[in-house]
């Protein structure tokens, strides 16, 4: 949360989110701390996952994310296949809860469908940034940083929630350490996010 | 406890096991990036030297041709109307019978005659073929001959080792070269003495031209005013380059130039 509360506070930095798809991004993070804080309210209040919360969350998640996606890979062919991509991850969720997963439910069904789409996403643009190689330092491309840590995180989320509901089944301690995980996992990808952010500032000023 | 011991050891494996591979992931992406980048930068600096040869290239077939051009005009122009005057003066001469004008006009006749000669010398000068047809030694031989024929300015040339035929493309590039040496000496160095050597090696092959002339502060010239001089002694070194040599300058205030340039025989091939 303190992660994802210091990305957004160097997003809402003038020279961060003077580029557009920074200005996305600290829109996600912003979205994603409100949900969180939701969350983690309902999980100490009343000792459950609020998957209602996350229900309505995935669909604006997603938007921003194929938004900044959007932006930052080239292809115009994907450009669309993303602008697609986001009514059906919409349909999709909708059917999901109204035929496979209850409102109330954790929307995992929906949720690995994004994981999908995100290590998708962010493969074809590190595939894109080992294509169109320029002069510039890989260590100081924001996104360089911002899409290994969204493809990192989803392909591992991907597995951990595909198998959470039979873990869960099975044995609920162990699928109780495993959103522990999911917790280290979101500290590497908000811990890249913030580095991207930082990145960001440092190439505006060089620009300036 | 030990059951919930043993959870929290194989989290932590997990974690760990899982940060090593991002840090695999991302260690292996820069080497893979930093390859192809590398590859790019040779490629694209590949690229940009074959392009600048290819305009040195360019830039060397206008010349020559323009050259031979201008040869071809002078000796079928020029040349032939003084070769028509030094006919009308024949006659002017056979028919005048005062003496005094006779000489005037023989006087005449040899100027023109001598006109006639260097016309034909200069045409042979700025004639390629020349080159193609005699070799690097006897066209340089007969350029320094020419300038020597002026009387103004004493040349030399000498020639070491067995001389050996470096291939038309090199050979006009170099004659080309040494020929803006000597101009560049005799108009801005106001030399009045040329040494040419032509030294041939088994590996090596190098021209050195030396005048007297007032020389020039080279690195100044080089480092300092990029802008306003040293265009030519950059167009000498890139031609150089494109011949697989290099072209070294030494000159000091007052005391003369001396240009050397050098080729290794065996990168003549390339």
């Amino acid at each position: 949360m303190s992660l994802i509360a210091f990305c957004i506070i160097i997003g809402l930095y003038r020279k961060a989110i003077s580029e557009y798809t920074f200005f996305v991004l600290t829109l996600l993070l912003g979205v994603t701390f409100v949900v969180e804080s939701v969350g983690y309210f309902n999980l100490w209040t009343k000792n459950k996952v609020a998957g209602w919360v996350f229900l309505l969350f995935l669909p604006v998640q997603y938007s921003l994310y194929a938004l900044y996606f959007k932006n930052i890979i080239k292809n115009d062919k994907i450009k669309k296949t993303i602008l697609i991509s986001v009514p059906v991850l919409l349909l999709w969720n909708i059917c999901n809860t109204v035929f496979f997963q209850s409102f109330l439910m954790l929307n995992t069904y929906a949720i690995l469908l994004t994981c999908l789409l995100y290590c998708t996403w962010s493969s074809i643009y590190l595939i894109q940034l080992l294509r169109g190689i320029g002069d510039e330092n890989l260590a100081h491309n924001p996104h360089f940083w911002i899409c290994t840590g969204t493809l990192f995180f989803y392909s591992v989320s991907f597995f951990i929630i595909a198998f959470i509901q039979i873990i869960n089944k099975e044995d609920h301690g162990l699928a109780s350490q495993l959103w522990f995980l999911i917790r280290a996992l979101n500290i590497i990808l908000y811990g890249l996010f913030a580095y991207g952010f930082i990145c960001q500032i440092k190439r505006q000023n060089s620009i300036i | 406890m030990p059951n919930q011991a043993s959870e929290f050891y194989y989290l932590a494996l997990a974690g760990t096991i899982l940060v090593l591979l991002l840090m695999l992931f991302i260690v292996s992406f820069f080497f893979i990036f930093q390859r192809r980048q590398t590859q790019n930068r040779q490629e694209k600096a590949a690229m940009q030297a074959a392009f600048q040869q290819e305009i040195l290239q360019t830039q060397l077939e206008v010349q020559n041709l323009t050259m031979q051009q201008l040869g071809r005009e002078l000796h079928d122009n020029i040349g032939q109307l003084l070769s028509v005057l030094r006919i009308n003066l024949n006659v002017l001469e056979e028919m005048v019978e005062d003496e005094s004008t006779k000489s005037q006009i023989s006087e005449s006749n040899q100027i023109v005659e001598q006109t006639i000669a260097d016309v034909r010398a200069l045409t042979k000068s700025l004639d390629g073929d020349f080159v193609k047809d005699f070799g690097l030694i006897d066209s340089l031989s007969h350029e320094l001959q020419r300038i020597r024929k002026t009387r103004r300015y004493q040349t030399e040339i000498t020639i070491s080792g067995t001389p050996y035929s470096l291939g038309y493309q090199h050979e006009i590039v170099l004659f080309r070269m040494a020929q803006e040496v000597i101009n560049n000496a005799l108009k801005h160095a106001a030399a009045t003495t040329l040494y040419v050597s032509v030294v041939y090696e088994p590996t090596n092959f190098e021209i050195r031209i030396k005048d007297n002339g007032k020389g020039f502060d080279y690195e100044g010239v080089m480092k300092n005013e990029f802008a306003k001089s040293g265009a030519g002694l950059r167009n000498i070194q890139r031609r150089a380059e494109l011949v697989g040599g290099k072209c070294i300058v030494e000159s000091k205030i007052k005391e003369g130039t001396t240009v050397c340039i050098k080729i290794e025989h065996f990168s003549l091939g390339s």
